[in-house]
């Protein structure tokens, strides 16, 4: 097992355009057109990202300078602003930086939140963008969103619409809902879904030659889906790096996968990550989790005496 | 897999998490390990047909298994802990079914004292062997607590051999193979050791000089325990604790048994230590006549340790240390000030006081500190470890790290190859002069070696920056960016300013601006000599985001980050025939800032001819803002025949600016 090294093969990122992302497509650029907002939500590693990241590159494709009703997007990652404590300028700026480059210092200070949002627009004007996903919004605090909102009223004002999307999970919906004037102005919200057992399959097939040639009626191929699919709980931004990871290992054994070889794969993470967080803890300042010291717990032993069989045994 | 077929349920769910634990382990798999393979359908089913627990089922079902009957698994044997390993016959041949391996705990830990040894190179402490297994994934599952039994059981056992208690120190082991004494620590291991050594050192040194020049021992201060700690490189983590050394001090002065004591003077500051059993009759606290001799002793005292000129705190420093030199006027800056004499620019010294001749020289200054140096020899060393110190300071305010990671950043690729031979010139000639400087033997000793480490630091960012990728369209660049800045004079900067900086208005008298504006724009020193001067494009770019309109504003933005210091427009040009139009409209940003001829007639092209309207109306802004020929004839044009109203508007806008209005647009 612990042969040679075998390095991965280099993969490029395919895009599968699935009814889902053309759902939230759809649904959001239906509300773009008066400046509307829109709030995506789902579970980490359910494509949230993926899909704004796909529209924001379908969008900037089909602008041509020569259409008034053609526009441009912007798709970025909030990070390491404060969730709680943030003013309304910090979020006027994290949208600065990701659409006209860096604010400098001194304009920040200088200039109260509705100027540094009028000088965004003006920025946002000369690059004709009208659309911007805010990704991980759940990371920023409500004064930060009220900041964006801030934004978009300034651009309505000075007669250059402006939409932005939400995009995120933790407490996400509950904060957008907290203030009448952020939640009033959210006139679409996209939920994401895990994939159900018969998507999941389909996903499988498009993600890996070896699923497409599946056959529904065997039972053994029906387990091994229905095996990825409950592990994964239909999560797709798990279940594609598990399949690189059996590929890679098929890279190795050879052969084709069957269900013993998912469990396989699926185990030597699991085991090691289970021993890993007990390891953790119970180093951690010497403590268990209880709060007892490693040395003061005695070993379970197990159990003694003659082995009884309820449903009778093939022993003899 | 036939006869698996033939299995009962139970039977072959254990049989197929074996299967999954061998595939995963790659060797033969434990009866845990088997249990924790099983999926939960898998353990329902065990546990439903069997009454016992789960590890006597699994077990139970294993041997079963193994019956020479069945065949469908084996035993490859048992580990040490006494745990019976099983593998799959469809999964592993028996000649791979290698069994997991454990040790003991104390086996561990001896070899891991082993391991401290080797890498330590001496005996260890129960702390050492502590520290040495945290962060090694292989000593991970060992608490401190069971190393601790695991070293004592060990060492009664006799694979590890103890050496003698050794002052305040705790036992110290080796492996047994080895002789404790070849492992004796080479220094201190604690820090009151440390301490304690290094004023034993000091002490020493004290009671010869006094010897020396028949006079009795002077005390030994904390500062002086600080420095030969210092110099006796010790790497305990108290060293960096502002007091640690005073505290370490008081510790020994006051333990149940003392070995040194505290000297205590009302009327000084500082502490003074000497071995215990010293009395006050057996020092020396004496001084001396005039101020001026004072400090010219300081100086020559503080220089020949340091082995350089030194600052007025060093002075300071070392007044201090011996009390007998503590200027009478507390003033220290004023008496010094009344025995320097200066080295001018042409290596001359300029007497600066008739009356104090030949005490102290100053000569020059580094990051503001003035630097002192006794007259005499020496003195061309002193002046070249100036020139250093200047240059080092030169290539710190480079940031030359910082820029090649903001290269990365740049948008326009051919202003970043730009940037990048700019620094890579800087470098040179930073790495020049130093050689220079080695040769002449201006610079010797261990600042030569500085130097030289210094040198090998520049040249690799001057490698790093040549090697900068030569971008698309970047081939007819020049290999040498401009190096000439352009500036303003103060009166420039004055009447341009004026219009729209209302502090500058209040002014009466130009000179008044330096002290309005030297922390907020780079002055350079013109090349024939003279006043420093204002480099334009940074005057530019702070007035425009201090008191521009949007576009200015928006515009200077833009280029700021993207420019850093380079001045040569030329690598801007490639830029604004870009594809992309992001490109395109950082280059329009810098063109309006980096000023040239050529730059103005691309403004003026992209205002005319760029098929997005954002890109038309900034080039137009920026081809007005740098004074280009017609750029006002050419507003009023585009203010009427533009295809995009947005863009009439807003050249109608630029048409009807006057003067200093176009900043505000």
């Amino acid at each position: 097992m612990a042969g040679t090294l075998q390095f991965p093969k280099a993969s490029q990122q395919v895009i599968i355009e699935t009814a889902m992302m053309r759902r939230a497509a759809n649904r959001t650029l239906a509300v773009v057109g008066g400046g509307g907002m829109a709030a995506w939500f789902g579970r980490a590693r359910l494509g949230k990202s993926i899909t704004a990241n796909w529209l924001t590159a379908e969008i900037n494709r089909r602008f041509d300078t020569t259409d008034p009703d053609t526009f441009r997007a912007i798709h970025y990652e909030v990070g390491g602003m404060p969730k709680t404590g943030g003013t309304m300028k910090s979020g006027i700026r994290s949208i600065y930086h990701a659409c006209a480059g860096r604010l400098d210092q001194a304009t920040y200070l200088q200039l109260p939140a509705e100027a540094l949002a009028g000088q965004l627009v003006h920025g946002l004007r000369r690059k004709h963008i009208r659309l911007i996903f805010v990704d991980e919004a759940g990371c920023l605090s409500l004064e930060a969103i009220r900041g964006m909102v801030l934004l978009r009223d300034v651009a309505e004002l000075e007669h250059h619409p402006l939409s932005i999307v939400f995009v995120g999970m933790d407490d996400l919906p509950a904060k957008l809902c907290e203030l009448p004037q952020i939640e009033l102005r959210l006139h679409e919200w996209v939920y994401f879904e895990p994939y159900n057992l018969d998507e999941t399959w389909a996903l499988l097939a498009e993600l890996h030659p070896f699923f497409a040639g599946l056959d529904g009626r065997k039972r053994e191929h029906q387990e091994m889906v229905s095996f990825i699919h409950e592990t994964f709980g239909g999560v797709i931004g798990e279940i594609v790096p598990y399949l690189r990871k059996v590929d890679h290992r098929l890279r190795e054994l050879g052969g084709e996968p069957d269900l013993t070889l998912l469990r396989a794969v699926h185990l030597s993470t699991q085991r090691d990550k289970t021993r890993a967080i007990q390891d953790a803890r119970l180093r951690y300042k010497g403590k268990l989790p209880d709060g007892t010291t490693a040395g003061s717990v005695q070993p379970q032993k197990p159990a003694k005496g003659r082995l009884r069989v309820q449903k009778g045994d093939d022993a003899a | 897999m036939n006869a698996s077929r033939e299995l009962k349920p139970a039977h072959a769910a254990v049989l197929r998490a074996l299967e999954v634990a061998n595939t995963a382990l790659g060797r033969a798999a434990t009866g845990e390990e088997i249990i924790e393979a099983m999926s939960p359908e898998e353990r329902q089913l065990v546990a439903s047909s069997y009454k016992n627990s789960m590890p006597t089922a699994v077990t139970h079902v294993l041997e079963l298994l193994t019956a020479p009957a069945r065949g469908l698994i084996f035993s490859p044997g048992i580990t040490s802990s006494r745990r019976r390993c099983f593998a799959s016959k469809r999964i592993l041949r028996p000649e791979d079914a290698g069994l997991p391996e454990v040790v003991t705990v104390r086996e561990r830990v001896v070899v891991l004292v082993r391991h401290a040894v080797r890498e330590l190179g001496r005996a260890v402490r129960l702390t050492d062997i502590v520290a040495f297994a945290d962060g090694r994934p292989e000593y991970a599952r060992l608490t401190p607590a069971m190393i601790e039994n695991a070293v004592k059981q060990a060492h009664s056992k006799g694979e590890l051999a103890v050496l003698a208690m050794r002052g305040n120190l705790r036992n110290l082991y080796v492996p047994a193979e080895l002789n404790p004494a070849d492992y004796a620590p080479p220094k201190p291991l604690s820090w009151l050791e440390w301490v304690r050594a290094a004023l034993d050192s000091l002490w020493d040194e004290h009671v010869q000089e006094a010897r020396e020049q028949g006079r009795l021992p002077r005390p030994v201060t904390t500062r002086q325990v600080r420095a030969r700690l210092l110099e006796m490189g010790c790497d305990d983590p108290k060293m960096t604790k502002t007091a640690g050394v005073v505290s370490a001090l008081f510790d020994l002065s006051e333990n149940n048994t003392p070995t040194i004591r505290r000297i205590c003077r009302r009327s000084r500051k500082s502490l003074f230590w000497c071995p215990a059993g010293i009395g006050d009759l057996e020092l020396d606290l004496n001084a001396y006549a005039t101020d001026a001799e004072r400090i010219g002793v300081t100086v020559a005292r503080a220089a020949a340790r340091l082995e350089r000129p030194v600052t007025l705190r060093e002075i300071e420093a070392e007044m201090e240390a011996d009390p007998s030199l503590r200027v009478k006027n507390p003033a220290t800056f004023k008496a010094l000030n009344s025995a320097v004499e200066y080295v001018g620019r042409d290596g001359r010294i300029k007497p600066q006081r008739e009356y104090a001749p030949g005490v102290v020289l100053s000569v020059g200054r580094v990051r503001g500190r003035a630097l002192y140096y006794p007259p005499g020899r020496g003195v061309d060393q002193a002046l070249g470890y100036v020139e250093f110190r200047q240059l080092e300071q030169q290539w710190k305010d480079l940031r030359a790290d910082e820029q090649l990671y903001d290269l990365q950043g740049c948008r326009l690729p051919t202003v970043a190859l730009g940037r990048a031979r700019f620094l890579a010139w800087q470098s040179r000639y930073i790495v020049g002069r130093l050689r220079g400087m080695i040769a002449s033997s201006e610079l010797v000793g261990q600042w030569a070696d500085e130097a030289e480490t210094l040198i090998d630091r520049v040249d690799a960012v001057a490698e790093q920056a040549g090697k900068w990728p030569t971008p698309v369209g970047g081939q007819a660049l020049p290999e040498h960016p401009i190096t000439v800045v352009p500036t303003f004079t103060k009166d420039e900067l004055r009447e341009l300013l004026r219009p729209i900086y209302p502090t500058i208005r209040r002014l009466e008298r130009a000179y008044k601006i330096t002290s309005l504006l030297i922390t907020r724009i780079r002055r350079i020193a013109p090349f024939l000599g003279g006043y420093l001067q204002y480099d334009r494009t940074d005057t530019l770019l702070f007035a425009a985001r201090r008191f521009g309109g949007r576009e200015c504003v928006f515009l200077a933005g833009l280029a700021a980050p993207e420019i850093g210091m380079l001045r040569d427009a030329s690598f801007i040009f490639p830029a604004a025939e870009a594809a992309d139009p992001d490109m395109r409209l950082v280059a329009v940003a810098c063109m309006a800032f980096v000023w040239s001829e050529e730059g103005n007639k691309l403004l003026k092209k992209r205002a005319m001819t760029d098929n997005e309207p954002g890109i038309r109306q900034s080039a137009l802004w920026a081809a007005s803002f740098a004074g280009a020929d017609m750029a006002h004839e050419l507003a009023t044009v585009m203010a009427k025949h533009d295809e995009s109203a947005e863009v009439r508007e807003f050249a109608a806008q630029v048409a009807a600016a006057e003067g200093a209005e176009i900043w505000l647009l």
